[in-house]
């Protein structure tokens, strides 16, 4: 976060589906204190949902882990600097699952809008979806309202498990986006 | 066959299915907890109403055209898949001869929503009314 960013929401801890609510909660009520247009906040409303569960989903595997680990707990932040919002989410994964992460994100990086598209109606018609979720859609939803790359890096903790950092980019609006 | 109707939360949507009038509708916000569990009762009273009409053909005569409309302000991913299976279970109905006819509403300037509608409606090759509210 460089000396311009503003810190608007932070948070680390147990993620859990009411953490989530109340998080959404404190963005609300901090949308007049930083101006944020209606445009912006449904589009912050919608990335914070998807990053906020797509931690929640996976963050009941490493309740343990967590606990010898204090330090790599799942954390959220957003933050405001001069191009516009960073949504920033970090949280323990198996090293095993990095590739398929990696995989997913760089195809959703790489493609276009109308690719972007067609990924999403391929995945939604025949992905192969878990209990929770999963398929990669969580990701593709994101880079369809962030228009810009995702960004991502593995940091690691120890044998078999990285910190998995991701941050969604949303730049202020352009003078006739405001209508 | 019973309606369905199941008020609306702070995390999931309304739900009218009334067969008698064939206003069926699915409006609010959709993000779940237990996104599977939500949707099981509404993608099974589809699922009857499909085996009704496999098990007594007549029935669809005494039907009247159903008017599905979806008014959602916000649904998550998680939800996407359960929205695909509804619509692909108006499919099946189209399929065995009922009259089915989805509006899909958005806000004005809710080029997302309308762009979800599109890509749905792309994926189970069903055609959708788009009305901008």
């Amino acid at each position: 976060m460089n000396s311009a960013s503003i810190s608007i929401l932070q948070y680390k801890g147990k993620f859990t589906f009411e953490r989530i609510g109340i998080l959404l909660n404190d963005l609300k009520n901090k949308k007049d204190t930083y101006q944020i247009d209606p445009v912006q906040y449904k589009k912050l409303l919608t990335l914070m949902i998807e990053i906020l569960e797509n931690v929640l989903k996976y963050s009941d595997r490493f309740e343990v882990f967590v606990m010898d680990h204090p330090d790599y707990q799942p954390e959220f932040e957003l933050n405001l600097n001069e191009d516009g919002f960073i949504l920033t989410s970090r949280n323990p994964v198996r090293d095993k699952d990095k590739k398929e992460i990696s995989r997913r994100i760089y195809k959703i990086n790489t493609s276009d809008e109308d690719e972007l598209k067609k990924i999403y109606r391929d995945t939604i018609t025949n992905g192969i979806f878990t209990e929770k979720g999963g398929a990669g859609l969580g990701f593709i939803e994101m880079a369809k309202i962030t228009t810009n790359t995702l960004v991502f890096s593995f940091k690691p903790i120890e044998k078999g498990f990285s910190y998995f950092e991701l941050s969604l980019h949303i730049n202020h609006l352009e003078e006739e986006d405001h209508g | 066959m019973d309606n369905l109707i199941i008020p609306a939360t702070d995390f999931t949507p309304s739900v009218i299915f009334k067969i008698e009038s064939g206003h069926m509708e699915l409006s609010g916000v959709s993000r779940p907890e237990d996104v599977a569990s939500f949707y099981e009762g509404p993608l099974g009273w589809l699922s009857k109403l499909e085996e009704s009409i496999q098990n007594t053909p007549e029935y669809k005569y005494e039907l009247p055209e159903l008017r599905f409309s979806f008014k959602m302000t916000y649904f998550n991913s998680g939800s996407s898949k359960y929205m695909i299976q509804i619509l692909r279970r108006l499919r099946n109905l189209t399929r065995i001869g009922v009259d089915v006819n989805i509006d899909w509403y958005y806000e004005e300037g809710d080029d997302k929503m309308q762009d979800d509608g599109e890509d749905l409606a792309e994926a189970v090759e069903l055609n959708f009314n788009y009305i901008e509210v």
